[in-house]
Formats: C-alpha cells, sequence, structure tokens
C-alpha cells in the first residue's frame, strides 16, 4: 500500500462523510414528501380496533408535539442530525415507547450472523460456479451439470424456502421449521447448546439464500471469466504450460473476481432488504422484517433508523474495500495522477 | 502440395545449403475457423522447417494467418479456431497429437512464446518474480528460495533490467521493459525454440531497437533458433537469417534473407517489399490493392490471383507450388513455373518501385550483424 | 504458501465472530425459558393473529402501539365483562354489573368482589378509578383516552367493590362498547399499586425473569427475543377459580406462537404442532383435514367458517356525480350477483348480505323484523338484473356507445374501486365487482393502495368507490351500524372525517338514529325506529352490503376438545379475541391422563 497517500484516505473519508450525510439528508426528506401522515396512521390504527375515536384531531396532535414533528423542518432536521450522530433515533412510531435503537439492536446479530456466512456461502459457491462454467477445460459432464445448480436461482426464494421447510423440516425432520435457536429450552449465550441450536437454526434459511442468490453471482463471473480467457496474459500463461489449477486460480479467477469483489461491497445494503422473505418464511429474526414492519405499519422512526443504518454499513463497506483494494488489484493506487 | 515436407535441406542466411539439426519441422499444418458462414481457412497446409540456431521471419500482412500459424505450432489456437490436420514436430514428437498432460509438460521447455503486445501479455496482479518463477518451478519442481531468486535475477539481468523488477508488479514497468521481461521468461529454460510475435509492435521506435537489441543479443548468446512473426521488414531484415512470406493462409515464398529484399520473386513479395515506406519509419505493412478473395471460399488456382498485377489464365485454374528456383529461394508461381527454369536476370516481373532493392541495402547497413544498433 | 493456515485461521474468527454476535443477542431483555417441561397433551398452543410481535418486552396495553392478541389479553390481562354474540347477553368477568340510570348518563360498576391481581393484590374501585381518572382521562397519547374522553365527566369511588361513572352525555352503550369485548377487546384496569407513579407512556411494564402482574389465570414465563414465541404457565392461584367463579382451565402451558406465512403454519397444525389457526383458506382448510381427521371448524360442511362482526360493504363517495344519485347506486345494486361473489371470492365460505350487519342470533331477529315489515319486498337487494341497471342508466340519460361502456355528455361512465393492499378477501371481492360492472357496461377498475394512504384517502373523502367493512360496530344491537352513516360526522371533503366518510346526508335518517341512540339497550321504542331508518337507508343505499364476513378458524381435537361450533356455540371461535377466557375455561383435555 506504498501508493496511499495521506490526502487520498482523507479525501476518500470525505467522501464518506459525503455519503452518509446525503443519505441521511435523503431519509430525513422523503418520508416528509411521501402522501399520508404518519401519526393521523397511527391513530387509524388505534381506531381500527372497532371503536371509533371522537376526537381524533386532538390525540394527532398530541402525539405529533411528543415526536417532536410540530417543529419547523429545520428544528427537525438539526434534530434528526444528532440523532444519527449518536446512533439513537428515540422511540418507535408505532411501538411506543420501545426505542428504535433497542428494536435494531434486537435484530441486528442475527442479520449479521446470517447474512454474513449465507453471502460469504454464496460468494464463493457462485464465483466458483460461475469460474467453472466460463472456464474451458472445466471437464463437459461437470460443465452440463452446474447449470442444474442456477435453475435454483429462477425459483422465487420464498417457494424455494417453503420447498425446503417440506423437505428438510417437515418431511425427513433433520432441520427445525421455524425461529433462530431453540427459544422453548435454551437461553442465548455462549454455551455449546446455543450455539448448536442456533447453527442447526440457521442452515435452512441460509441455504435458502445461498441456494437462490448464486446464479447471479455465477453468471456475473462466468461473464468476467470469458473476457479474462481471452486476455492475451492467459494465452502466455497456457504457453508456459502451467498446471490447470493454478492456470484457473492465480490467473484466471484472481483477474476476474475484481470486479465481483466491488460488486459485493455494494449489495451489502441490498442483502438486507431481500432478506425479509426468508425472515418471513423460516420466522427469523433480523433487520429484514423489521424494516418491512416499519414501511407497511408507516413507523418513519423506525424506518429512518434502519435505512440510516443500512446507509452507514454500506458506506463504510466501500469504505473499506476502497481502502484495502490496491491488496486485491496492485494496479490501483491512491496516488494523483 | 507437400513435396517438400521430406525436404529438410534449406539454405542459410548467406544462401548456403547446411546440415544443421532440424529443431522444428511444421508439415501440412491445417488451422480453421469456424464462422457462421462456414469455416475460414486460416492457414492452408503449410511446410517449413526451422534449423538449430537459425532464425526465421514470417512475414505477411494482418490476416494473412502468420500469427494463426504461431499459435498452432503451440497449440494454443483460440476458438473458435482449431488444427484440422498436419504435424508440429519439434525434436521427432509431434506436438499436435499429444495428449494434454503430455503437452504441457513440453511446453516452455521445448517451446517458448514471446507475446505480442507484452502490455497485456503479464497477469496484473501477480509480481514479475512469481510469473517467471512459476515458468520455473512448473517445470523444474520446486527449488531452493534463493537459488530460484538468483536465477530469476540473472534472467532479468541478461535481458538488461535492473534487479528492482523482481518485486514490481507489470503496471509499474514501462512496455519495452515488459517486452524484456517475457524475453526473460522465454529463456528462463533455455528452450531450442522461441516463438516471438510481433515482439515490437505495440512499442515506441526507440524502444523497438533496445528490444530487438535484446532478441539479438539472447539469440547470440543462447544460440537458440528463433521464428519471428511480424511485418516490419526493417526487424525482418535485421534479425532473421531466412523470410517465409505467408499470403492467405499460403506460404508464397521461402528466401534467405538477403535474397528476399534483393530479388523478391513472387508478386507479393515484391509489393511487400515496395510497400516499405521508409527506413525510419516503420509502420504496419498497407497493401491496400485489390482485394482479397473470400477466405471461407478460396478460389481454384493461385490465392493472389485477384491482387496479382501479372495473373494469367493459369492462376485462375491451376494453384502454383512451393519449388525451388535457386539455392533456398523458393516461390509458388506459376510465371517462373512457366518460364520453364529460373532466370534471375529474366525481367518477368518488375518490382513496383524500382528502388526497392536499394531500400533493401540500406536495411542491411542498419543494423550490424554483431549487434550494435546503429544510430 | 501458508494461505491455507491463514484462511483456516480467518475461518477460526469468523466462527467466534458469530458466536460473540448471537451471545450478544443474551443481554436484550429475555425471559428465562421454562423451568420444567409439561407434556404436549397439557399445553395448549395457538397462532399468534398479528404475527410477529416487534416488541416483545412491551407489556403496557395502553400505549397505541402495544400488541395485546400473543396471550397478553386472552391469558392475562381479564375484561370487565364479555358479550355473548349468540344470545347478545353481557356476562360478567372481573365486573359483577354495570347499571345505567334511566337517563343513561350515570353508570355504577360493581366489580367481583373475589377479583384479585396476580401478586394477590385484590382488584378494587381504586384500581378503576386510577385507570379511568388518571390514566385515561388525563393522558392524552393513551388508546383508552379517545373513548373515555368523549363520554366520561367523572369518575368515583363508592365503596371497595363500586365505582360511579357520569358521563358527559347519556349512552346506553357505555358498557357494550367498552367494557364487554364487543369486538376484539376493549377498555382495561390496569393494578394502581404498579402504575402509580410511572410515566404511563413509557412504562413498559416489564421485568426481566418476572410476569407482569394482571389478574388472568395465567402467567408469562418466557418469549423470545424475535417476539414469535410467547409461554404462559397456569396460576393455580386464580381468583376465579379459587373463588369457584370459573373453573380452572385445562392447560397447564399456553404458547402463542407465529409461524409465518400460512403454509408454514398449516403445515404445522397438520403435524399437530399447533391446536388452532387464524383465518385461513378452504384450499389450507381442505389439505389440513386430509392430513389431520382430528381437525375441525365452526360447521362440519360449507361454508365451514364462523361469521366475522365486520360485513363487507361495496362503499360509495356520495359526494360525487353520478354516485350521489340513490337511483344510479340502486343501478348498481342490480348489476352485482352476490351469489357468484360467494362463489369466486370465498369459495363458498360465506354467504351473502341484504343489511349490512352480522347475522348473529339478535341480528338475524332484526332481519327476520324487517322481513315481517315487506322491507326487502320493497327493496329487492339481492336481486340481481342487469336489466334494470341498463333501463335505470338510460332513464338517466347514459347512452351505452360502440366501445360498451355508458357514456353521457360525452363523459364514460367509469368508476375506480380502492382496496387496502393487505386484505386478499377484500381484493377478491373488488375483482369479481369489477367484472360484473363491466359486464353491464361500466368500465369500472380495481386499484389497491397502501393501507395508510387508503385509510387518509377514506377519511379525506379522496375516494370514489371502495370495497370495505367501515359500517361494522353493530353485533348484537342495531344503532352502532347506523350511526355510522349519521349526519352529524360530515366534514367538507378535504378535511379529516371520524364517521359517515361517505359524505352521505339525511337528516331524517339521523334524526331516528339519535333517537334510537339514547333509548336503554333492548328498548321496545328501538325496532320500530330501526325499521324507519332502515327504509331510509335501503329506499338511498349510500352503502351497499355485499356479503357476511368469514373467519375459517380450524380447531385440532387431538389434545382438547369442547371447541366452540355450530353444534356447541357457547362463544366465537376467536382465539385472539379477550373473549378468548369463554373458550380456555370450556376446553377439555382429549385423554384422561
Amino acid at each position: 500500500m506504498s501508493g496511499m497517500t495521506r490526502g487520498y484516505v482523507v479525501r476518500r473519508f470525505l467522501m464518506w462523510v459525503l455519503t452518509v450525510w446525503l443519505g441521511a439528508t435523503l431519509i430525513f426528506a422523503i418520508p416528509r414528501l411521501a402522501p399520508g401522515d404518519p401519526i393521523a396512521a397511527m391513530v387509524l390504527r388505534m381506531s381500527a380496533q372497532g371503536q371509533i375515536i371522537e376526537n381524533s384531531a386532538e390525540l394527532i396532535q398530541a402525539w405529533r408535539e411528543r415526536f417532536g414533528l410540530d417543529g419547523p423542518w429545520y428544528v427537525q432536521y438539526v434534530n434528526w442530525l444528532r440523532n444519527c450522530m449518536t446512533l439513537d433515533f428515540g422511540y418507535s412510531l408505532t411501538q411506543f415507547p420501545a426505542r428504535v435503537w433497542e428494536m435494531i439492536w434486537r435484530a441486528l446479530p442475527w442479520t449479521i450472523a446470517l447474512l454474513t456466512f449465507a453471502v460469504i456461502i454464496t460468494f464463493i459457491l457462485g464465483n466458483l460456479i460461475g469460474a467453472l462454467l466460463g472456464w474451458r477445460k472445466t471437464p463437459p459432464l461437470l460443465r452440463s451439470l452446474l447449470p442444474l445448480t442456477l435453475t435454483f436461482s429462477s425459483i422465487p426464494p420464498f417457494i424455494f424456502g417453503l420447498l425446503l421447510l417440506f423437505i428438510f423440516a417437515y418431511t425427513l425432520d433433520l432441520f427445525p421449521n421455524q425461529g433462530a435457536y431453540d427459544s422453548r429450552n435454551l437461553q442465548p449465550g455462549l454455551t455449546v447448546e446455543f450455539l448448536a441450536s442456533a447453527l442447526h437454526h440457521a442452515i435452512l434459511p441460509a441455504m435458502a439464500i445461498v441456494l437462490t442468490s448464486m446464479g447471479g453471482w455465477a453468471l456475473g463471473m462466468r461473464g468476467m471469466m470469458i473476457t479474462t480467457d481471452g486476455e492475451d496474459y492467459m494465452i502466455l500463461a497456457q504457453a508456459k504450460g502451467l498446471r490447470t489449477p493454478r492456470l484457473f486460480l492465480r490467473y484466471a479467477v484472481r483477474n476476474a473476481l475484481l470486479p465481483q469483489l466491488t460488486a459485493l461491497a455494494l449489495s451489502l445494503g441490498l442483502i438486507v432488504g431481500g432478506s425479509v422473505l426468508i425472515e418471513t418464511y423460516f420466522v427469523y429474526p433480523g433487520v429484514g422484517y423489521l424494516l418491512y414492519y416499519s414501511i407497511t405499519n408507516g413507523d418513519y422512526t423506525l424506518m429512518q433508523g434502519i435505512v440510516f443504518i443500512l446507509i452507514l454499513t454500506t458506506a463504510t463497506a466501500v469504505l473499506i474495500i476502497d481502502l484495502l483494494y490496491p491488496l486485491i488489484d496492485p494496479r490501483i493506487t491512491f496516488q494523483k495522477r | 502440395m507437400g513435396e517438400h515436407s521430406n525436404d529438410r535441406k534449406q539454405p542459410s542466411r548467406d544462401g548456403s545449403l547446411d546440415s544443421r539439426r532440424v529443431v522444428l519441422d511444421v508439415q501440412d499444418l491445417r488451422v480453421h475457423y469456424a464462422t457462421p458462414r462456414g469455416d475460414v481457412i486460416a492457414v492452408n497446409g503449410i511446410n517449413f522447417q526451422v534449423y538449430e540456431g537459425e532464425t526465421v521471419g514470417l512475414v505477411g500482412e494482418s490476416g494473412c494467418g502468420k500469427t494463426t500459424t504461431a499459435m498452432a505450432i503451440l497449440r494454443l489456437v483460440q476458438p473458435p479456431g482449431r488444427i484440422i490436420g498436419g504435424r508440429v514436430m519439434v525434436e521427432d514428437t509431434d506436438l499436435v497429437s499429444l495428449s494434454e498432460k503430455q503437452l504441457r509438460q513440453l511446453r516452455w521447455v521445448k517451446l517458448a512464446l514471446i507475446p505480442q503486445g507484452a502490455m497485456n501479455s503479464l497477469n496484473p496482479v501477480m509480481r514479475i518474480k512469481d510469473q517467471i518463477g512459476d515458468a520455473i518451478t512448473t517445470h523444474e519442481g520446486r527449488l531452493p528460495a534463493d537459488a530460484l531468486k538468483q536465477r530469476i535475477l540473472d534472467l532479468l539481468n541478461q535481458v538488461g533490467l535492473p534487479a528492482r523488477v523482481y518485486g514490481m508488479y507489470p503496471h509499474e514497468l514501462s512496455g519495452g521493459m515488459k517486452q524484456r521481461v517475457c524475453v526473460a521468461m522465454a529463456i528462463a529454460l533455455n528452450p531450442p525454440l522461441i516463438i516471438a510475435d510481433e515482439p515490437t509492435s505495440a512499442l515506441d521506435v526507440v524502444v523497438q531497437r533496445v528490444v530487438a537489441q535484446t532478441l539479438l543479443d539472447v539469440k547470440q548468446r543462447l544460440g537458440v533458433s528463433m521464428i519471428l512473426i511480424g511485418h516490419d521488414m526493417g526487424l525482418q531484415a535485421q534479425l532473421v537469417d531466412r523470410i517465409i512470406v505467408m499470403y492467405a493462409g499460403n506460404i508464397v515464398e521461402i528466401a534467405p534473407v538477403r535474397e528476399a529484399f534483393k530479388n523478391p520473386l513472387h508478386p507479393y513479395t515484391q509489393l511487400l517489399i515496395a510497400s516499405i515506406p521508409s527506413i525510419k519509419e516503420r509502420k504496419p505493412l498497407k497493401v491496400t490493392e485489390g482485394l482479397t478473395h473470400d477466405l471461407r471460399n478460396p478460389p481454384p488456382g493461385c490465392v493472389f490471383q485477384f491482387r496479382c498485377p501479372h495473373a494469367r489464365e493459369i492462376c485462375r485454374a491451376l494453384k502454383p507450388q512451393l519449388r525451388e528456383y535457386g539455392s533456398g529461394h523458393l516461390t509458388a508461381c506459376h510465371i517462373y513455373e512457366n518460364a520453364g527454369e529460373y532466370e534471375r536476370s529474366a525481367p518477368i516481373v518488375t518490382t513496383a518501385t524500382p528502388s526497392a532493392a536499394l531500400y533493401a541495402a540500406d536495411l542491411f547497413k542498419e543494423v550490424d550483424p554483431h549487434g550494435r544498433a546503429a544510430s | 504458501m501458508n494461505s491455507p493456515k491463514k484462511r483456516l485461521h480467518a475461518l477460526g474468527s469468523a466462527i467466534v465472530g458469530f458466536s460473540l454476535l448471537l451471545a450478544a443477542t443474551a443481554n436484550v431483555a429475555q425471559a428465562a425459558p421454562p423451568q420444567q417441561s409439561v407434556p404436549r397433551e397439557q399445553t395448549l398452543i395457538l397462532d399468534i393473529d398479528g404475527g410477529k410481535v416487534i416488541t416483545p418486552d412491551l407489556w403496557n396495553p395502553l400505549v397505541p402501539g402495544s400488541r395485546r392478541d400473543h396471550g397478553f389479553h386472552q391469558s392475562m390481562i381479564e375484561p370487565l365483562f364479555i358479550l355473548n354474540y349468540m344470545t347478545g347477553k353481557i356476562n360478567p368477568w372481573l365486573g359483577e354489573s354495570f347499571t345505567p340510570n334511566a337517563k343513561q348518563d350515570v353508570w355504577t360498576l360493581k366489580l367481583n368482589k373475589n377479583a384479585k391481581w396476580n401478586d394477590g393484590k385484590p382488584v378494587t374501585a381504586d384500581d378503576v378509578v386510577f385507570t379511568i381518572g388518571e390514566l385515561c382521562l388525563k393522558v392524552k397519547e393513551l388508546n383508552c383516552h379517545g373513548a373515555m374522553n368523549e363520554w366520561v365527566k367523572g369518575v368515583k369511588k363508592i365503596d371497595a367493590q363500586t365505582v360511579e361513572f357520569t358521563l358527559k352525555n347519556p349512552n346506553p352503550r357505555f358498557q357494550l362498547d367498552y367494557f364487554s369485548v364487543k369486538i376484539w377487546g376493549g377498555i382495561n384496569i390496569m393494578p394502581k399499586h404498579i402504575w402509580e407513579g410511572k410515566d404511563p407512556l413509557t412504562f413498559k411494564n416489564y421485568e426481566k425473569g418476572k410476569s407482569p402482574v394482571f389478574s388472568g389465570p395465567y402467567k408469562l414465563v418466557s418469549f423470545n427475543p424475535d417476539g414469535t414465541e410467547f409461554i404462559y404457565d397456569r396460576d393455580d392461584n386464580w381468583w376465579a377459580a379459587k373463588s369457584g367463579f370459573k373453573p380452572l382451565p385445562a392447560p397447564k402451558r399456553l404458547i402463542w406462537t407465529w409461524a409465518g406465512p400460512p403454509e408454514n403454519r398449516v403445515a404445522l397444525m397438520a403435524d399437530k404442532k399447533l391446536d388452532s389457526l387464524m383465518d385461513i383458506t378452504k384450499g389450507a382448510f381442505d389439505t389440513l383435514k386430509a392430513k389431520n381427521p382430528n381437525v375441525i371448524a365452526w360447521y362440519k360442511d360449507l361454508p365451514y367458517a364462523v361469521l366475522d362482526p365486520c360485513s363487507r360493504t361495496f362503499e360509495l363517495n356520495t359526494t360525487l356525480e353520478p354516485w350521489n344519485d340513490p337511483e344510479i347506486r340502486w343501478a348498481l345494486n342490480y348489476a352485482i350477483d352476490r351469489d357468484q361473489i360467494v362463489q369466486i371470492a370465498y369459495e363458498g365460505t360465506t354467504s351473502k348480505s341484504r343489511i349490512p350487519y352480522p347475522m348473529y342470533p339478535p341480528i338475524q331477529r332484526l332481519d327476520k323484523l324487517l322481513e315481517s315489515k315487506g322491507m326487502f319486498e320493497k327493496y329487492p337487494i339481492w336481486e340481481h338484473n342487469p336489466k334494470k341497471t341498463m333501463e335505470i342508466l338510460e332513464k338517466k340519460g347514459w347512452k351505452k356507445g360502440s366501445d360498451g361502456y355508458y357514456a353521457k355528455g360525452g363523459k364514460q361512465l367509469s368508476m375506480v374501486i380502492t382496496t387496502h393492499e393487505a386484505f386478499i378477501e377484500k381484493q377478491r371481492i373488488a375483482d369479481v365487482l369489477v367484472e360484473q360492472f363491466q359486464a353491464v357496461g361500466i368500465n369500472a377498475s380495481h386499484k389497491k393502495e397502501a393501507g395508510q394512504l387508503w385509510g387518509d384517502n377514506f377519511a379525506f373523502g379522496k375516494f370514489e368507490a371502495r370495497m370495505g367493512w367501515q359500517m361494522c360496530g353493530s353485533v348484537s344491537e342495531p344503532w352502532a351500524t347506523l350511526n355510522t352513516l349519521n349526519a352529524k360526522w360530515i366534514v367538507p371533503v378535504g378535511e379529516r372525517a371520524n364517521g359517515n366518510q361517505w359524505r352521505w346526508k339525511n337528516e331524517q335518517f339521523s334524526k331516528i338514529v339519535d333517537q334510537i341512540g339514547v333509548l336503554p339497550l333492548g328498548d321496545k321504542r328501538i325496532d320500530d325506529l330501526f325499521v324507519q331508518a332502515m327504509d331510509i337507508y335501503f329506499k338511498e343505499l349510500p352503502v351497499i352490503p355485499i356479503t357476511q364476513a368469514k373467519k375459517l378458524i380450524p380447531f385440532d381435537t387431538t389434545y382438547w376438545t369442547n371447541w366452540p361450533s355450530d353444534d356447541n356455540k357457547y362463544a366465537p371461535s376467536w382465539t385472539w379475541w379477550q373473549s378468548f377466557y369463554d373458550i380456555l375455561v370450556a376446553i377439555k383435555p382429549a385423554k384422561k391422563s
């Protein structure tokens, strides 16, 4: 990383700050521009429980004040930015008096644990399959069998999840059908039983994510491999009489993988949103469902909190990838041209 | 066709026959490229030999099949191309019929490549030491780390590169340095034959000179045989002993280099030499007049008939065979066949510019045969 | 060269990271799992109706977002009274009686003298006065504030078991509407000794490892941090059992679980891992019965399903041309084929409506009354007669164009029916309605709107037609539903209306409704006024009754029997209502152990 200058790091960090700030501003603005009044909707839900609320305007005003939604927009904006900096997003609009941070924190570890592992496995498997598909020397039998693994990608994840549940949970009874651990008998903690149970519960949802999403990586990787295969250095490497594994891994895959890594950092934000169905079908705890809940129930404070966390993590992941990129691709230097 | 395939005796640079060992014997090599509208015949049954210590130039305009020939010799023709026939004999082994595994073991040991366009020929994410090193360790097994390092540093030294290149990445090197890394890599296993595919094509004039000099040094020091592919007639004149001229997948002339420049026989060779713009300004060959035939569907008769200023009826009917018309000077042209015997003075063919011979003379002056480049 | 080792290292640290992350969840408020296990045959496992409980550590039922359907108000918070849907009678629970004065503006509540909180303290008038007077009336943001503030002028302790409510206006339905689980739940009494001195808005009413203090027959044992499973164990000291008021419920343990999408839940029930489910489709029910023959529903045959209190209505914005014309509304009614809706949208699991009421026995009596007065001959609401539709339209000057649609003055007769995007049942009705209207030459279309927007558009009068249930209100008496059409609610389009969002204005009708409104429940004069009001309603037809609502609720008899059904209708089947106590004390183990 000899080429990394301090100026670059500072610039890149300022970019990160700008991204996060723009994100925070958008999150602030969009709900305020959207139709419908979240407070009114909340009050409407109360009245939907069979009672006519005869003085809803008064109630709406009371809640508006409590959430600071009655002040001028710039005061609300400054408050919001302060919340973002302290990661304290106040109370949930629909789950008052639950605090947004507390709700996110309850779900986040599961999301990170499940998604991190599923995404890493997906990334490795998808790229391996794609690399083998795009590699000329792949044995024909393997080459004709591999696309079968990609057919899972064309099955909607929820149907696939159901299929997995039906086969492995209900018919074979190998895996639990729901939950993140055996909550009827165990308590979370650093115990072997709990971790084993957590792992056991994570396998089916992870499988559903991996099998349905590795196709995208595989197709991208296949294309990159074909492009790479036509490169001059591949021809020279072949002429050198290198053994196939080295040719495949150090020359072809190593180069084809570079754009995929960038895509990985960028996809982090999408992954959480995409895991809603998995969380729903496997009744797995997670931020995805929380986000879905916040949107469908008009819980703006919760939604803003989650989306801000997503922006923050994605921007940070991109920052890290950017700073680490010279380790991955020596051509990238941070010096100004 | 193929009547010369058994004739291993061919002239050296000065035209004298010799009986040196044949390092490479290409026999009736055919390469086709599949296209949706039929196969393109890229190499149409060519025959030639390369002797020990000899440098053979393979010239012709873009698309004539010279690079395909080189790739076919290395068995590296990229799809949709494929070798459909012939033999590539390297020391009594036919590369075309070897298994992948046997071939892999022979590669680089018997036959190395200096690629075209060195800009992209090195793996961008590997250090130079690893890229030279893996060629060595693949074939010789693992060496002690310091022995390997010493060997790589020696190789770099041999091509005139500083030791710091050892730990660098390709993008940190200039085009000329990269090409010299490729030369170092090619000589790493001391192969009997190196194929250099337009080794200077992407470089600027000064750097071309340096790379050419490196090649010449290496050749003379190691006594390695070389096939030098290129359309740079100047470079050819400096480096090669014999020239093979290809046109549309066929060899139209084989001649000792001086003969080729001074007394080109085939009308196409004459055109080539006539089109050399100037010594100082080397450009890719551009012979614009006339049209090449559809390579999917070659006409009966001579491949050059549509562009040949001397084409006759027989040229449209019968394909001329390579015949020897002087010591080691072969051409495939009906003009000479009909003349009965080769007459050096016969003004049957006029060169496109009368000064071609002068150019040729000039070219030979430019680089002195013992190595140093002229200013 | 050492990269395999490195990779192993990375994998190792990743696993450690994973473990730490999961262990971190242990710090989140979380009750300990139950110490002892309870056999399946002593456990009742039920479906959480409303999905995951987003904040499982929130046990304050007074804040607007709080959830109560995960066993909270079915096993811990007891109601004062429970309305019997079959008889229309209001039965005592925590409350013994609740009686109005003649003017219906002073109500006296008497509590069961044996009632106790699960910490042993008695339930007294102080708790009621505190809850209504200090919490509901004073804290505007609480969910009980709106209703109490609307009606209650003062609340006063008479003695330890007696509380007097003074109302701002006479209200004969004060007990029915708010304290008798008329629909889903009601206003509940909090233990004063727990709540006093707490901020009722931020009080979570939960301490790790402890059950919140309420009076019900079960105590909270544990829940998972994801809010998908809640475990309650029976409190054998339950006051009602001790005093002989009610038998001790048979299940030792209650588990309320959310198993995800319907497919999973059905699969679980087929596996006998759930004893009941919230509303499922007929297809799912057929599958379930095939896999588990012990499964029953309300009826043995079609329609299987039990009636839901909110009948389904097709609603028009009566401020818009041409829907402001009663004759045009009748033209629409003639175009509607309700039998087809029952067959297509419901697969036969419901029945059609001719009044906008749920057909429980007390309402059936009213329906018979209307029939005996010749109302349904005078207003043939079930007549599907597209010819009449066309006649009316043509009489009104609409002409059918070459495109097959009616038009007048260059304007095509079109209509957009909106539905709530989350409610498939209503969407399916809307789709059939679109077909039926299209068939007579009305260019109808269906648009799904996000729930919040749909609700706002309704309140602000920014809709044309909708498939809804907003005349919902009455289950045992006629007034609540009629009152949704009262002209007193009307505000201009663009302002938020709290009722009569269709903005149908009929002074005479409203006058009758107000007259009924102040009569005591069961007053003889109500019937006559009801018929008069319905005469106006039918003539004008501002909201068109379509079908009865259905809830297909399966019960598994493998472990528990004596579930409510048409043969044994001691209570409605709703496991997510606060009236579930009626079922809880009635069910019996299938096998004697």
